[in-house]
């Protein structure tokens, strides 16, 4: 599914990867984790396309389409979803209405017929009261006055109406609460298949505990350093990365 | 851009304006519009050619400057150029307008009509090519009633304009100047007074003018009194638009709104100055100014001048003012999500003058604003009508 061959990254000239490689198969759950400023967050804005970070060596490819000769929406069209640590609020764009443009043009570059406003309708109501969303959420500004957890829902909302390939949840369970996690944790398990991927990005083994990871990396300084099962988060969070260090 | 065509347009105009007033003569109109014999004209005459329905209880018209006209909902044209309103009926889709309006306005709009509604009143200011159309109208609005007005400019030549709108006690006015125009030139005064207890709520949008000036002075007379005014302009090209505002606050309790927000692209200029004025019976008063504004270009300029004078202890006044551009986060959170850069930038607009477009009056007006702002090259047309509603 998602091959990452000795990337090299360098943000302003300064390198903040260095020749990482990392496999995930297809159906298969992969965590990073690791200190402040590891490179977490600029691996998953590299994925998906982001023009700030510029890859000088290396390949990714996804189901074998090269990744990086993409613009972002491609990349979206390729079957790539990022779920944002901080999503983005856009004052005076109602979230239904932001939700149906993005289904539309999900069904423009599959080159498909886009569904009528009421199937739409009926499809976002599905999924959000599978997220326990509240509808009237989905008539105010996009994620403007919207709480962490609501956010964060609405994230897992966007990524199960697309239905990509490969998900990238950036910090996803940052500014949770118990209750709010468990719905993410579901999100993810009911979004999990055959045919489906991801790679979440966390501080926190918690939400590990409910969604059960094949694999768990290290990143620290730009590199995997360590890979292992869900013990290793485990080991993490009770002795530091100053374990692995040493 | 005024040259001899434009002169050849004012003398057809003037011969197609008497070749009507003769035409509503044969009608047993009168011919002439000032003097004694508008004063006993018969409203029954009108009542039966322009097929009015309920019609004011007065037997005789009393304006002998102009004309009134008392009724519900209906679309005025202001304009001389036949042509042009053929044109904009076709476009809008209303093919029912009376023919008798239109030899009317071609006869006698020239100077202006006074008018006395309730409930909606929507009137089209249409300048032909190389015309100059100068319209003066005064609305009242009567005590304790309800009125919105939506004002089109449209066509290809230049307008000047001016209304004089007083919001009687207890009135409530929503007024809506809209420019749908290729035009020219717009010119736009607008004197707004508010007596005790009235509320006015203008909106000004500026689509196609090239040059555009709109001046709006709220006068709030009585006790208790609002008046709020927002205005959109998306200037392009070589466009320039210019928003002057400023509301008095005469009595006590009173309350204003000055809010400005402007798209400027390419070469386009975009001007808003606005002034409050407390003066010292206005104790009370609450006055607030904001302006958002987008500059899109290097070469777009926005100036923005909020202004207060306050000669009063006893006020709330505020103002506030930013000019920025784009944010690429959110432009990159919506690529993500497979738009393209200019359909996030089209979406993003959408939201920027979002609040604004929620407040459009009636659905079927929508079409008509969205088309105001996709005169705008940034705008994609993401379209209201079909928004959906939970």
């Amino acid at each position: 599914m998602l091959a990452i061959q000795q990337i090299t990254v360098q943000v302003e000239g300064k390198t903040i990867i260095d020749q990482l490689s990392l496999n995930i198969p297809k159906g298969q759950v992969h965590v990073i984790m690791g200190p402040n400023g590891s490179g977490k967050s600029s691996l998953s804005k590299l994925l998906a396309g982001h023009d700030a970070y510029t890859c000088t060596a290396g390949s990714i490819q996804l189901d074998q389409q090269d990744l990086l000769s993409l613009s972002v929406e491609q990349r979206t069209a390729a079957g790539l979803f990022l779920g944002f640590q901080y999503p983005m609020a856009i004052e005076g764009v109602s979230t239904y209405l932001f939700l149906r443009e993005m289904l539309k043009r999900q069904a423009e570059n599959q080159g498909k017929k886009p569904p009528s406003p009421t199937e739409m309708m009926q499809q976002i109501h599905q999924v959000a009261d599978s997220l326990q969303l509240d509808r009237s959420l989905l008539k105010r500004s996009m994620n403007v006055g919207f709480s962490g957890g609501e956010k964060k829902r609405l994230e897992m909302l966007q990524m199960l109406l697309l239905s990509p390939k490969l998900t990238v949840l950036d910090e996803i369970d940052s500014g949770l609460d118990i209750d709010a996690l468990n719905v993410v944790a579901k999100g993810i398990a009911a979004f999990k298949g055959p045919d489906h991927s991801v790679l979440l990005i966390t501080h926190y083994p918690r939400l590990l505990e409910l969604v059960k990871p094949d694999r768990v990396h290290v990143l620290k300084d730009g590199q995997l350093i360590k890979s292992g099962d869900i013990s290793l988060a485990r080991t993490l969070e009770k002795d530091g990365y100053q374990f692995i260090a040493s | 851009m005024i040259d001899d065509s434009h002169y050849k347009g004012q003398l057809q105009a003037e011969q197609h304006r008497s070749i009507c007033q003769q035409q509503l003569g044969q009608q047993s109109f009168p011919k002439r519009q000032r003097g004694s014999s508008w004063q006993y004209a018969p409203i029954d005459r009108f009542k039966q050619a322009f097929d009015l329905g309920q019609v004011a209880t007065k037997p005789v018209l009393h304006l002998p400057d102009d004309w009134q006209h008392h009724h519900q909902a209906s679309d005025w044209v202001l304009g001389s150029d036949n042509q042009a309103i053929a044109q904009i009926q076709t476009k809008a889709g209303h093919h029912d307008f009376h023919p008798y309006f239109s030899l009317m306005n071609a006869a006698y709009a020239k100077s202006g009509m006074i008018t006395s509604h309730a409930g909606l009143l929507r009137l089209w200011h249409i300048a032909g090519c190389n015309q100059l159309v100068g319209a003066k109208h005064q609305i009242d609005v009567k005590a304790g009633q309800s009125l919105q007005i939506i004002e089109f400019f449209t066509g290809t030549g230049s307008t000047h304009s001016m209304l004089d709108l007083h919001v009687q006690k207890d009135a409530h006015c929503t007024h809506w100047v809209i420019d749908l125009s290729q035009q020219a030139g717009l010119w736009r005064g607008q004197r707004i007074s508010v007596e005790k207890g009235g509320h006015y709520q203008g909106h000004t949008w500026l689509g196609g003018s090239e040059l555009a000036r709109i001046e709006t002075v709220i006068r709030l007379v009585g006790d208790g009194a609002r008046g709020a005014w927002q205005g959109l302009s998306l200037p392009c090209a070589k466009q320039y638009h210019d928003f002057q505002t400023s509301a008095h606050h005469l009595a006590p309790h009173t309350h204003s709104h000055q809010e400005a927000r402007m798209i400027a692209d390419e070469q386009g200029t975009g001007i808003f100055q606005t002034s409050s004025h407390v003066h010292p019976p206005a104790h009370g008063a609450v006055s607030d100014q904001h302006s958002r504004h987008i500059l899109l270009s290097d070469k777009a300029h926005i100036f923005t001048v909020p202004n207060l004078q306050i000669d009063q202890d006893q006020v709330q006044a505020s103002h506030g003012a930013n000019i920025g551009q784009l944010d690429e986060k959110v432009i990159f959170y919506l690529r993500s999500r497979g738009l393209t850069r200019m359909q996030a930038i089209g979406l993003m607009m959408r939201g920027f003058v979002g609040h604004l477009l929620e407040s459009v009056p009636a659905p079927g007006d929508h079409q008509r604003f969205l088309t105001a702002l996709t005169l705008s090259k940034q705008l994609t047309p993401i379209a209201l009508a079909d928004e959906i509603s939970a």
